[in-house]
């Protein structure tokens, strides 16, 4: 009995110590992190048969356990990813939000007002040099800011790049220590002891690991674990994956994990949250604001295109885009001009380059048409086909446009004050106009003409029209000039309109030319007869600006022969391009000449004394702009450009505009006090773009600005509702692992009880013992 | 409900709670402190927005005042002008209404012209006003004076070099205001009609239309007559003004002699002076003068026809013929283009074509004062008539300047309006950004004062917490 006994007090003893032993672990880490609760488990000795009874010999204390709840543990490392992802979006977002600097007087927006006002207020005084200077110096502004915004996009890409390298590399540590661990916990569990504080070490290893990465992990057996991330070993049972970052020439950073052949896409986590700021967020705002720097590049270009510099009319201008060799044939002449890879669309339409006479100030006015399949080369023979311009590219394909000295250019759609430079309206050549054309004319028409100098037989030949049913009055003028005969006879073709007009070379009362007859007369719609001239032409003047919403040409035709101001009834009848009457005005008896009658649209045309005739198809155009540029090929090619640059990055004002204010083209006729262009530059603001969604510059803006918070504020509530489940899940944690000190205090007193028990039973054992042994 | 609650588990909730107050209290300590309750677009994206969207409103609002405010002046510097050019104007009419005035002597009409000629200097400085450096009345060709004085085939005239172009500035989307008025339409009344003649000479306008602007002088010449007086009278050959047929009557009975219908003259007596060089006058005033010397006393009816040329340079001259009616004659300096009906001539003397409704204000004055001059020499009447045709161009451009201050007040009053709108419209987009951007005070505070409330709640009941442990009482 007396060994039994003993034994079991031992026993007793040994167990309420290691109890109170554990407490004290207990206690000593309540605060530590990931630490679980440890608790002995204690189970009763098998009872010994001693005289036939079955005594119990004592606890035996078997193993110290950790109370620990696996699943809340791996969805408290879920739930810290995902916050961990949160925090790194919110820390990158807020950080663009702080760039944007909105609301307030330094955002885009008030720069962008800024700028526009002073527009205004240079358009109320167009001559200031000082508003001139500001209003160049507030677009520079806006154009800083933008190139700040770009620039501080790309660094915080590089920042995101930089910490994303140092995650990984933590990540790295982080995995040896797991792999580290689990070789520890193996050692120890192969003896059969639990590893309970290497676990929880483990544990805490992993959920620090589950702040980079969505991490997850599964039993490898004698007590390791692997871990893996979307499927990838990031630990394995012996050994771990190193983790890079890489990043391609574009910029675009990806995640390598060793042995792995495609990118890693962490789906939470910082690195998670980091990577979707890098390569979601951030690419997005700057394509956005990217796409708002283009359309206030290309609509400012294009208002500021036609215009007119303080200066005058260009004697030499570069295009800022180069037009590129898009099939690489190595040849740039064959591309369609449209299509030439410039950074901006062009697309089939007019473009009007006025040639000014320096010394007079009179201009001529030309219009390119640009089709769909116009060429480079077939471009450029247009702009050289116009008198004293000269067009070339450069060896980067930019076009350069260079006027003869004493000449200068301009694409403006200033009104032509004089419209009548062929003078076949009453002018003082002697002069036939035929019909409208096209003309129905048959292969071997013939036109027989008595000029002074000599008879003139012309023949038409299929060969020289496109189709000779339908010939044109510029194939025919083209055939006539460059008919000897014509010449020699000491006439001239030319086209007004779409009517074919004959002349002669010299002009006066004495100069005249017979139609003798052919058969092309009636398709041409002239009859034979003499044509004379006139000792006056009649001086014909518009003024205005043309109103109307598209580009017009108005057709001027008498209705009858007669003097201005003098002959009775003697009109003129205004037909546009649809052959539409637009207008009759009255210049017969009662009309002064020089007097201004008004037109449709704007315009006002007076004509001056002299005769007109309807019999010899007198008509003269007057062609009203309200685009000069309708393929927007100047904008596209950067030529007479506010904004040089394509994004955001470059956009910048043109630097020798940016030199020179006088550069900025502010008018539309060339006079000191003429702000149309401006006016017009002013009106990009309130251009709604196709483009942008169909919303305005500013409007696009503001609404990137309040995009780029509602992310912030979508990720703020996120985060709120993520933290608030991190901490449910860590308090469910703490109510199962957790140590209350107050719990352990009373367990304390209960194992101090205990042992005093035990103690005082092995006292009572052995005074037993004491009474026996004095027994002897 | 947590079943077995730890230390860790409250210190956590203590601290999760002192953090959330705490970062209420910041976020309405932020508010109070700048008075906005939009910082930054996350504290309200819809908010920002619509803020952005109302500061782009508030800028167009301001961008349009000051167009506004930087048309004013324009307009009030081109009022104040034209104000004191119609009281110029009535100042001019006056002097030159009093220059008809058919008791003046020479001096006295040369002095009015010379107060005239001041008076449209003066008109001319203010017709090149300037505001700053741009020229108020030129169109948009505002970097030069827009009236200038040119010589015309030996006259002065004033030609406009400014443009008809209205510069405008914009007061509204899509509502354009002009603040300038071109000279052109202040100081020339541009109502074109047909050339009218003063007459003197007895021409007129011919079936053709003619083309022009302000005066044209018709130089008639007297280049002899055909025909002799009767009874002994000779003519004198010299001092002739008479074209066409007239006759001269010397009636012996009632001793006078008589040009057409002219007035009856006696006739001088032998040997005095006047008999050697005697004027008789038509009733048109044409002139011939005769030599008595060698009257043999007889009556008798001769006809004269007095021949003639015309020229408009005075260089290029045109025998008049009177079966021409519509004589074509170009002024090559001017341009001016007249055709002329030579039916009627019947005397040489300088006439004036008028383009009626196309002479500037310059021109007029020049006329009146070089009609008051009189070089030429004519009759008072003459100059009257002269005078009377200048006049009636005169008050064309006196209608011109006033309907142009009509239109400058016009512009005031619709920039006065425009004014009052902008700012009703910049105190209501202001009342309404303010009401979407900026913090309400009152509700701020109070919430200020709730979080901070629930925040020493927090640390109160949190510090009770945190300091219960059975330790206390462990003994």
């Amino acid at each position: 009995m007396g060994s039994i006994g003993l034994n079991t007090g031992l026993k007793a003893l040994l167990s309420a110590q290691a109890a109170l032993e554990t407490i004290g672990h207990n206690v000593s880490n309540a605060n530590t992190a990931g630490y679980s609760r440890q608790r002995l488990e204690l189970a009763a000795s098998p009872s010994l048969l001693v005289r036939g009874l079955g005594i119990g010999s004592g606890v035996d204390a078997l193993r110290v356990m950790r109370t620990t709840d696996a699943l809340i543990q791996a969805r408290i490392v879920a739930q810290t990813g995902s916050i961990a992802r949160i925090d790194a979006r919110l820390a990158g977002m807020s950080q663009v939000q702080a760039l944007l600097g909105e609301p307030g007087e330094f955002g885009l927006s008030s720069l962008m007002e800024a700028m526009h006002s002073s527009y205004a207020a240079l358009a109320a005084d167009p001559e200031d040099l000082v508003l001139r200077t500001s209003a160049v110096q507030s677009t520079v502004a806006t154009t800083s800011q933008m190139n700040h915004l770009a620039t501080s996009f790309s660094a915080a890409q590089d920042d995101v790049v930089g910490q994303i390298r140092a995650q990984a590399k933590q990540v790295n540590l982080l995995a040896d220590e797991v792999v580290r661990l689990n070789q520890e916990i193996a050692n120890i569990e192969a003896s059969g002891v639990p590893a309970n504080d290497l676990r929880d070490q483990r544990d805490e290893t992993i959920k620090r690991l589950g702040q980079y990465l969505n991490v997850s992990t599964s039993e490898a057996g004698f007590g390791k674990v692997v871990v893996t991330v979307g499927g990838r070993l990031l630990v394995g049972a012996n050994q771990s994956y190193d983790l890079s970052a890489q990043v391609s020439q574009d910029g675009v950073v990806s995640l390598q994990l060793e042995g792995g052949t495609q990118a890693l896409a962490p789906k939470s986590g910082s690195i998670g949250g980091l990577l979707s700021f890098a390569k979601e967020f951030l690419p997005q705002v700057s394509q956005q604001l990217d796409g708002i720097a283009k359309q206030l590049i290309f609509q400012s270009n294009k208002a500021h295109s036609t215009g007119i510099p303080k200066t005058g009319p260009f004697t030499q201008l570069s295009a800022l885009h180069a037009l590129q060799d898009v099939d690489g044939d190595g040849q740039l002449g064959d591309e369609r001009l449209v299509e030439a890879g410039l950074p901006f669309d062009a697309s089939a339409g007019v473009l009007r380059v006025n040639m000014t006479d320096s010394a007079t100030g009179a201009f001529t006015s030309h219009a390119i048409a640009i089709e769909p399949d116009t060429t480079v080369d077939e471009f450029l023979a247009e702009l050289n086909d116009i008198p004293h311009l000269s067009a070339s590219l450069d060896s980067y394909g930019r076009l350069q446009l260079v006027s003869e000295s004493g000449h200068g250019f301009d694409f403006s759609r200033k009104t032509q004050v004089a419209p009548d430079a062929v003078g076949s309206f009453g002018g003082s050549a002697a002069s036939l106009g035929a019909q409208a054309g096209p003309y129905q004319l048959a292969a071997g028409d013939t036109l027989q003409l008595q000029g002074p100098g000599g008879t003139a037989n012309v023949a038409f030949s299929v060969n020289d029209f496109d189709d000779i049913g339908a010939a044109t009055a510029e194939e025919l003028a083209a055939v006539l000039n460059a008919d000897a005969s014509v010449q020699a006879a000491g006439l001239r073709a030319e086209v007004v309109g779409d009517r074919l007009v004959v002349q002669t070379t010299t002009s006066g009362a004495t100069a005249s030319f017979e139609v003798l007859g052919g058969s092309a007369l009636g398709a041409l719609g002239i009859q034979a007869g003499v044509v004379s001239g006139a000792e006056r032409a009649v001086a014909i003047e518009v003024s205005g600006t043309w109103s109307g919403d598209a580009n017009d040409a108005y057709t001027f035709t008498p209705t009858m022969d007669g003097v201005v101001g003098t002959t009775q009834g003697l009109a003129v009848e205004v037909r546009d391009s649809s052959g539409a009457l637009v207008a009759t005005l009255d210049i017969g008896a009662g009309y002064t000449p020089g007097e201004e009658l008004d037109l449709p649209n704007g315009l006002k045309v007076s004509f001056g004394l002299g005769d007109v005739s309807a019999s010899h198809g007198d008509a003269f155009v007057v062609e009203g702009w309200a685009d000069s540029d309708t393929s927007d090929i100047l904008a596209a090619m950067g030529l007479n450009a506010l904004y040089s640059g394509t994004t955001a990055l470059d956009i910048e004002v043109r630097e020798d505009l940016r030199d020179d204010p006088q550069l900025l083209a502010a008018s539309l006729t060339g006079a000191a006090g003429d702000n149309q262009a401006l006016l017009e530059l002013e009106a990009v603001k309130d251009l709604a773009l196709d483009e942008l969604g169909g919303v305005t510059v500013g409007e696009a803006w503001g609404d990137f600005v309040s995009n780029v918070g509602f992310d912030i504020q979508s990720a703020e509530n996120a985060r709120g509702t993520e933290q608030f489940l991190l901490e449910t899940l860590v308090s469910r944690r703490e109510e199962v692992s957790g140590v209350n000190v107050d719990e352990e205090l009373v367990n304390m007193v209960r194992f101090e009880q205990a042992y005093s028990a035990a103690a005082r039973y092995i006292q009572a054992v052995n005074s037993i013992n004491d009474e026996l042994l004095r027994l002897i | 409900m947590n079943v077995r609650p730890t230390q860790t588990t409250s210190y956590q909730l203590v601290q999760s709670g002192l953090n959330l107050n705490f970062a209420k209290l910041i976020r309405a300590q932020e508010m109070v402190s700048s008075g906005k309750r939009i910082l930054r677009p996350s504290d309200d994206p819809i908010g920002s927005s619509a803020a952005l969207a109302l500061r782009r409103q508030l800028g167009d609002v301001g961008r349009y005042m000051g167009s506004v405010s930087a048309a004013k002046p324009t307009l009030e510097l081109a009022t104040a002008a034209l104000q004191d050019a119609s009281g110029l104007l009535s100042d001019a009419k006056q002097l030159a209404v009093s220059g008809m005035n058919g008791t003046l002597n020479d001096a006295d009409r040369r002095a009015i012209a010379n107060q005239l000629r001041g008076l449209k200097d003066r008109l001319l400085e203010l017709a090149n006003s300037r505001s700053g450096d741009a020229y108020l009345f030129g169109g948009t060709a505002t970097n030069r004076p827009p009236f200038e004085e040119v010589r015309v085939g030996g006259e002065t005239r004033v030609a406009y070099f400014g443009n008809a172009d209205l510069q405008k500035v914009a007061i509204g989307l899509g509502v354009d205001l002009p603040v300038n008025l071109p000279g052109d339409m202040i100081f020339s009344p541009d109502q074109p009609a047909p050339t009218s003649w003063s007459g003197l000479s007895g021409v007129r306008a011919g079936a053709t239309a003619d083309m022009g602007a302000g005066f044209e002088t018709l130089h008639v010449r007297h280049d002899g007559i055909v025909g002799a007086p009767g009874s002994g009278v000779l003519l004198v050959g010299a001092g002739d003004t008479l074209l066409g047929e007239r006759d001269l009557v010397v009636d012996a009975a009632a001793g006078v002699v008589r040009l057409g219908s002219g007035p009856a003259k006696p006739i001088p007596a032998a040997g005095s002076t006047a008999a050697a060089d005697f004027v008789v006058v038509d009733e048109h005033g044409a002139e011939v003068h005769l030599d008595f010397s060698a009257w043999d006393g007889t009556s008798s009816t001769a006809t004269l026809r007095g021949e003639g040329s015309v020229s408009l340079d005075g260089v290029d001259w045109t025998t008049i013929d009177p079966a021409q009616t519509d004589l074509e004659l170009e002024d090559p300096a001017s341009g001016a283009v007249l055709h002329l009906d030579l039916s009627g001539m019947v005397r040489a003397v300088d006439d004036l074509a008028t383009f009626s409704g196309q002479a500037n204000i310059f021109d007029v004055l020049e006329g009146m004062a070089q009609d008051l001059e009189n070089a030429e020499g004519l009759s008072a009447g003459d100059v009257q008539r002269r005078l009377s045709a200048r006049l009636v161009e005169f008050d064309k451009n006196q209608d011109a300047v006033l309907s142009a201050l009509g239109t400058l007040g016009a512009r005031a009053e619709r920039l006065l309006d425009a004014d009052g709108r902008l700012q009703d419209m910049e105190t209501h987009l202001a009342s309404l950004l303010s009401s979407t951007e900026d913090a309400d005070l009152a509700s701020t505070i109070l919430e200020m004062s709730k979080a901070e409330q629930t925040l020493q709640l927090a640390q109160a009941t949190g510090s009770r917490l945190l300091n219960t442990t059975l330790l206390d009482y462990l003994r």
